[in-house]
């Protein structure tokens, strides 16, 4: 009886560390991890910040985590080295429109894979939908038979609103994009970073600009223009910083550059003018008749440059619109179509809905201020042209745009009880991971965890929350058979 | 049965066992707590050393 019990005891130990070693192995290739409120999970580290969830609901025998905040973290230690993951979450979204998943790719860059997780507004929808694949097509009446015959021959741009998805580049550049004498601005100080599109007919793109390089800030401050054409520089010019990177508030010289872009194809190009807020664009001559900004722009102040502020005007087709000014120069009374809005504080952010739809003229009297939408914005009327579908967000409003077709890459929802049910699915060769300490060697950043995003846009300025019942997450790779497992031994071993 | 010597085997393969599966925690981070606590082995070792001492203390007796 003793030996037996002796026996007994030393095999309990050795059979975990066979089932920790099998469980490890993971031959079949596939390991679900789970997380829910109130257990503590291995591999998911729970939703942070704290002050935008509260973890300890209970509704019965239901407990839930409700998200009243934008963005939500959750970092997640994988269970081993695998190729994919497939994310399901039980929500309840109530009154927030949208709600996605994202996934690091590069944090110094701000770079997320951002997935689809519900949008209410296409849940909502009762039009006409087809499926194929991966994409949603949806019409409010019946026109198209498939998306094929719709991408065929597609309406106009303006009809069409997008999510997730980017319609392929039409072959042949309407007319009107080609239409009118070049655009040239000189009517505006643009402060910073700025990118915009234009269309060609397949001529070299030319484009001088005349900057100045205030010094406002300590820090040498260079300047590059890049022309893209479907993802690759066409056209490149550069200029280091102007000798001056102290923070002397004087700008030593005016700077032209010329940039050039040849052997382009027809169809859009996007310009990038690359420098820091010390930087500010006074000059843009092209020789292409259309040109927007893409959402944002900063208009600087005048000083240095011309003895007053000067009143800017601008177009733009967004519905909505925020107004700030870091500056108590640029305390001023702005006009957005019809409507005044009063700039009464600086760092305040005023948001604008627009109630019209097409072009908008803003009247800014004294410059000096940051202009985010929704939509594009050119600096004069004629040179406004937007090449691009309304991207469906949380707050399109599909009939006032006079929207009637939606193409969105999109997996709706499963119900599960009061649960709505989303799955996606990401590749985790192309995700970053992260590792606890500042300066993280290569092994441990291969060894890290991966940083997920939950947001839920503009869920606090609607007082709006979610609640998630649960997230399973199923990391998946190749089976493998136990020689498989001896070969990688012994590779690790040489 | 052997009171004693069943006791002291336990002591000294929890102790081992858990020195054994928290190295193997360390080396591989989540292998062992994905399954289960390394830390059972600890409170089975003191569990074998309570017994073990009471065995001493009823044979003196």
């Amino acid at each position: 009886m003793t030996k037996f019990l002796q026996t007994l005891i030393i095999l309990v130990p050795v059979m975990m560390l066979g089932a920790v070693v099998f469980n490890y192995l993971d031959l079949d290739g596939v390991k679900t991890v789970v997380w829910e409120p109130g257990s503590q999970s291995t591999f998911i580290h729970g939703l942070r910040p704290s002050g935008r969830v509260d973890t300890t609901l209970r509704v019965g025998s239901e407990n839930f985590a409700r998200l009243y905040g934008d963005p939500i973290y959750l970092s997640v230690t994988p269970p081993g080295n695998y190729q994919t993951v497939d994310v399901s979450m039980w929500i309840d979204p109530k009154d927030q429109p949208v709600v996605e998943l994202g996934a690091t790719v590069n944090a110094s860059a701000g770079q997320i894979d951002l997935r689809p997780i519900v949008h209410q507004t296409i849940d909502n929808l009762k039009w006409e939908q087809t499926r194929q694949g991966d994409l949603f097509f949806l019409q409010r009446e019946h026109v198209y038979d498939n998306l094929s015959a719709f991408l065929d021959d597609p309406p106009s741009l303006s009809e069409i609103a997008t999510y997730h998805y980017d319609l392929p580049e039409q072959d042949l550049v309407p007319r009107d994009w080609l239409r009118g004498s070049a655009a040239r601005q000189s009517n505006v100080s643009l402060r910073g970073f700025h990118e915009f599109v234009a269309a060609t007919d397949g001529r070299q793109f030319e484009m001088e600009v005349m900057y100045m390089d205030m010094n406002r800030n300590p820090g040498e401050e260079p300047v590059a223009i890049r022309v893209y054409q479907d993802g690759e520089v066409v056209g490149e010019v550069k200029a280091d910083d102007d000798g001056d990177a102290s923070s002397s508030n004087v700008a030593l010289e005016r700077k032209f550059l010329r940039v050039e872009a040849p052997g382009l194809s027809p169809g859009l190009i996007k310009v990038e003018l690359n420098a820091g807020n010390d930087v500010y664009w006074r000059v843009v001559n092209t020789n292409v008749p259309k040109m927007t900004y893409s959402s944002n722009v900063h208009i600087g102040d005048e000083v240095g440059y011309l003895d007053d502020a000067r009143p800017v005007t601008l177009y733009t087709d967004a519905q909505h619109l925020t107004l700030f000014t870091r500056h108590a120069e640029g305390v001023q009374t702005v006009k957005v179509g019809n409507k005044e809005v009063e700039i009464a504080i600086p760092h305040e952010r005023y948001n604008i809905e627009n109630d019209s739809v097409g072009i908008t003229k803003i009247v800014i009297p004294r410059g000096d201020l940051l202009v985010v939408t929704d939509g594009r914005i050119a600096f004069s009327k004629d040179a406004f042209f937007n090449p691009f579908p309304v991207k469906l967000d949380d707050r399109t409003n599909l009939d006032k745009l006079g929207v009637n077709y939606v193409v969105a890459e999109y997996k709706p929802t499963t119900s599960d009880r009061r649960w709505e049910v989303a799955e996606t699915t990401f590749a985790l060769a192309n995700l970053e991971r992260e590792s606890a300490t500042g300066d993280p060697t290569a092994k441990e950043l291969e060894e890290g965890s991966y940083r997920f995003v939950i947001s839920l846009p503009r869920v606090a300025d609607r007082d709006a929350s979610i609640d998630v019942k649960k997230i399973e997450m199923t990391f998946k790779r190749p089976e493998r058979t136990l020689q498989d497992v001896l070969k990688l031994i012994f590779k690790k071993l040489e | 049965m052997d009171r004693r010597s069943v006791a002291k085997t336990l002591t000294y393969t929890s102790f081992f066992s858990w020195l054994l599966f928290v190295g193997v925690e360390l080396a591989v981070t989540t292998s062992v707590t994905r399954v289960f606590s390394p830390h059972i082995f600890l409170l089975l070792f003191f569990v074998g050393l309570f017994w073990w001492y009471q065995s001493l203390i009823k044979k003196k007796g």
